[in-house]
C-alpha cells in the first residue's frame, strides 16, 4: 500500500537566541535525520521522552515548520513548499487546554473553524450536530461558552474541531493529557472509530496502555533519533526483555507460608500487595520466563494459591528497556526484531 | 436562507468573541467618553473656529486608531497566547485570510465609540459640528479607514513574526499620535518635529480627514493629499499581502509561530 506519509532524513534545528537577540545563541537539534512511513488507515504512534522530538516532527507534518533538512511528504506532497495542498486535508489536535476561544461556545467554535478551511454553510448545519454527537456533547452544554467547560468537555470540543474538514490524516498531539480515566477511554474509543473510517491518525502520547491498545505501529523516538520502528506486537514481543513476573494471590499469610515467601525472596524480588481483607498479592520477578514457569507449580501448592500468573509483556516494559539501554548518543543498543 | 460570503462569517464569529469580553466595554464605551473629556480639556478655552469638528476629530481618530489598528494587533498576540494561531496559520484560509476578516469586524466594531463620541460632543457637550466639504468628508473617512486597515494587516504581519513587537508598539503609539496629527494639525508642530510627520505614512489621510472636515490646514491641498493616501493605501495593502505571503515561510524557518 502506498504510504500516506513519508518521512525521510528529516532534521530541525532551532536556534535559541538571547533576549532581544542579544547574548549568545543557543543551538538545539530537535530531529537528526529520522525516517519512517505511515501506511493509509494505519494509527501510528510516536513514542519518546519529553524533548524527544515527538512535537517537532508532527509540526512539521501539519506544515507549522519547516525541517531544516531532509523531506518530509503528506498525501503526496512536499509539508515544506506545497502546504497549500495539504492542509484542506488534515488537521490536527494539540494536547492540553490551550487552542480555544474562551468565550465562544462549542457550536460558535465549530463554525469557526469550519468557515477557516472554507465549508459550505450547508455543510456545516449538518457536520456540526453529528461532531458534537460523536463526542457526546449534549446541545445544552454546545451552547454554554467553553470557558465554562471542565476538561474533559474541552477536549471533546478539540477533538471535534479536529474534525470540521473531515480530515484524511489527524494528529493528535498528546490528547489525553490530563483525561480522567472515562474521557480518556472515550477518547479511545473515538481514535478507534476515526480509524475505522479510514482515517490516518498520528499520535503522541506518554500512556503506553493507551499507545498498546491503539496504535497499529510504533516509532519510538528519542533525543531525535528513531530508536525503533515496528507494529506494536513486534515491539512488545521483541523488545521486552527476558525476564518475566509471576503474580501470586492468596489468603491471609501464615507462619508456613511465610517462611515459603523468605526463601523465595532470597533467591528473587518480591512485592507484597495487601488486596483486601483476607488476600495479599504477591509479585515475584524472574529473571526468565523458564525460571518463572519452572517454579510456578510448587509456588502454587505451597503458597496454597488463589490465583497465580505470569504476567504478559507490556508496550511499557518494552518501551523502559529501550530507552533505558539507549547509548549516550541516543541510539539503542537493542536490535530492532 | 441568505448565505453570507465566508469572509462576513469570520468577521462576524470574531465580532461575537470581542463583544464578549468585559475589556471591550471599556474600549468601546467608557475609552470614547474618556477621549471625549481629553479633548474638551484641550480646546474647552481655545479661540479656534469649528472646535465641534476638532473634539470629534481628535477623539475619532484615536478611536480609530485604537480600534482599528491597536486592537487587531491585540488580536494577533492574543492568538498566540491562547493557542490558536496556529490553527488558524494551517487552516484553508490561513492567516491573511483570517486577519482580514477580523480587521473588518475590528472596524464594525469601532462604529460604536463612534457614535458615542458624536453624541458626547454635539448633544452632551453642546459644541456644534460644521462640516467644510461633507462630499470630500465622507470620501476622505473611507480612504483614512482602508489605509488604517492596510497598516494593521502589515502590522499585524509583523506582530506574527515577533514576539516582542507589542513593546514596540506601546512605546511608539503617542509619538504617532502627535507627528501625525491625530489631536492637533501637524502644522502646530515645530519645524524639527515636523519632518517626522512627513516621514510617517499616516500624516496624510490623517491631513486629508481635517482638510475635508475642517477646510484646509496649510499643509498639503486636498487633492494632493488624497493622491498620496491613495499611493500609501495600495502600498500598505501591497506589502501585506506580499508580506504575509513570506510570513507563511519565515515563521515555519524560525519556529516563533507558538510559545513554545
Amino acid at each position: 500500500m502506498q504510504p500516506i506519509i513519508e518521512v525521510k532524513d528529516l532534521s530541525r534545528i532551532f536556534k535559541i537566541k538571547g533576549k532581544w537577540g542579544l547574548g549568545p545563541s543557543k543551538i538545539v537539534e530537535a530531529l537528526r535525520g529520522i525516517s519512517f512511513q505511515v501506511k493509509t488507515g494505519e494509527i501510528f504512534g510516536l513514542l519518546g521522552p519529553n524533548g524527544a522530538g515527538k512535537t517537532t516532527t508532527l509540526k512539521i507534518l501539519t506544515t507549522l515548520l519547516a525541517p531544516t533538512n531532509g523531506q518530509a511528504h503528506v498525501l503526496g506532497f512536499n509539508t515544506f513548499g506545497q502546504e497549500k495542498q495539504i492542509r484542506p486535508r488534515i488537521n490536527f489536535i494539540f494536547g492540553g487546554e490551550k487552542g480555544f476561544y474562551w468565550r465562544l461556545n462549542a457550536v460558535e467554535t465549530l463554525t469557526f473553524f469550519s468557515d477557516l478551511y472554507e465549508i459550505p454553510p450547508a455543510i456545516q448545519a449538518q457536520r456540526i450536530p453529528k461532531l458534537l454527537d460523536l463526542v457526546g456533547l449534549s446541545a445544552i452544554d454546545a451552547k454554554r461558552e467553553i470557558e465554562t467547560y471542565s476538561k474533559g468537555m474541552k477536549q471533546k470540543v478539540q477533538i471535534a474541531r479536529g474534525l470540521v474538514n473531515d480530515p484524511e490524516v489527524i494528529f493528535y498531539d498528546e490528547p489525553s493529557i490530563g483525561l480522567d480515566p472515562v474521557s480518556a477511554k472515550n477518547f479511545r474509543e473515538i481514535v478507534k472509530q476515526l480509524a475505522s473510517r479510514g482515517k490516518t491518525i498520528i499520535l503522541t502520547t506518554h500512556y503506553m496502555a493507551e499507545a498498546e491498545e491503539l496504535c497499529d505501529t510504533i516509532a519510538v523516538i528519542d533525543q531525535g533519533r528513531i530508536l525503533t520502528c515496528d507494529s506494536t506486537a513486534n515491539i512488545v514481543a521483541g523488545l521486552s526483555d527476558e525476564s518475566a513476573t509471576l503474580h501470586v494471590s492468596v489468603t491471609a499469610l501464615t507462619a508456613e507460608k511465610k517462611s515459603v515467601l523468605d526463601r523465595i525472596r532470597s533467591e528473587y524480588p518480591v512485592a507484597v500487595t495487601p488486596a483486601g481483607e483476607d488476600r495479599v498479592d504477591l509479585r515475584i520477578h524472574f529473571p526468565s520466563q523458564a525460571a518463572a514457569r519452572e517454579k510456578s507449580a510448587a509456588l502454587f501448592s505451597e503458597l496454597e494459591a488463589l490465583e497465580l500468573h505470569i504476567e504478559k509483556p507490556t508496550l511499557e516494559q518494552a518501551y523502559l528497556n529501550l530507552i533505558q539501554h539507549r547509548n549516550p548518543d541516543g541510539v539503542a543498543s537493542i536490535p530492532n526484531h | 436562507m441568505i448565505t453570507f460570503p465566508t469572509g462576513f462569517r469570520i468577521a462576524y464569529s470574531h465580532v461575537l468573541f470581542t463583544f464578549r469580553r468585559l475589556m471591550m466595554v471599556f474600549i468601546l464605551v467608557v475609552q470614547p467618553v474618556f477621549f471625549v473629556v481629553l479633548t474638551w480639556l484641550i480646546y474647552r478655552h481655545s479661540a479656534l473656529p469649528n472646535l465641534g469638528g476638532r473634539m470629534i476629530l481628535s477623539a475619532g481618530l484615536t478611536t480609530l486608531w485604537s480600534g482599528i489598528v491597536f486592537s487587531s494587533l491585540s488580536d494577533m498576540e492574543r492568538e498566540r497566547m491562547m493557542g490558536t494561531l496556529e490553527m488558524v496559520f494551517a487552516s484553508t484560509r490561513g492567516l491573511l485570510g483570517s486577519m482580514i476578516p477580523k480587521v473588518l469586524g475590528n472596524l464594525l466594531l469601532c462604529t460604536l465609540p463612534l457614535v458615542v463620541i458624536f453624541i458626547g460632543i454635539t448633544y452632551i457637550l453642546r459644541f456644534p459640528v460644521r462640516v467644510a466639504d461633507p462630499v470630500n468628508t465622507v470620501l476622505s473617512g473611507a480612504v483614512l479607514v482602508l489605509c488604517l486597515f492596510s497598516i494593521s494587516l502589515c502590522l499585524s504581519c509583523v506582530f506574527a513574526l515577533s514576539r516582542q513587537s507589542r513593546v514596540l508598539m506601546n512605546a511608539f503609539e503617542f509619538p504617532i499620535f502627535t507627528i501625525s496629527g491625530f489631536v492637533f494639525p501637524v502644522v502646530f508642530l515645530p519645524a524639527g518635529l515636523r519632518f517626522f510627520s512627513y516621514l510617517s505614512p499616516l500624516t496624510y489621510p490623517v491631513q486629508l480627514l481635517r482638510s475635508a472636515l475642517l477646510g484646509p490646514e496649510g499643509f498639503f491641498s486636498w487633492p494632493i493629499l488624497f493622491w498620496i493616501s491613495l499611493g500609501i493605501l495600495l502600498l500598505f495593502f501591497g506589502l501585506a499581502v506580499l508580506a504575509f505571503h513570506r510570513l507563511d515561510k519565515i515563521v515555519r524557518l524560525s519556529g516563533t509561530l507558538s510559545l513554545n
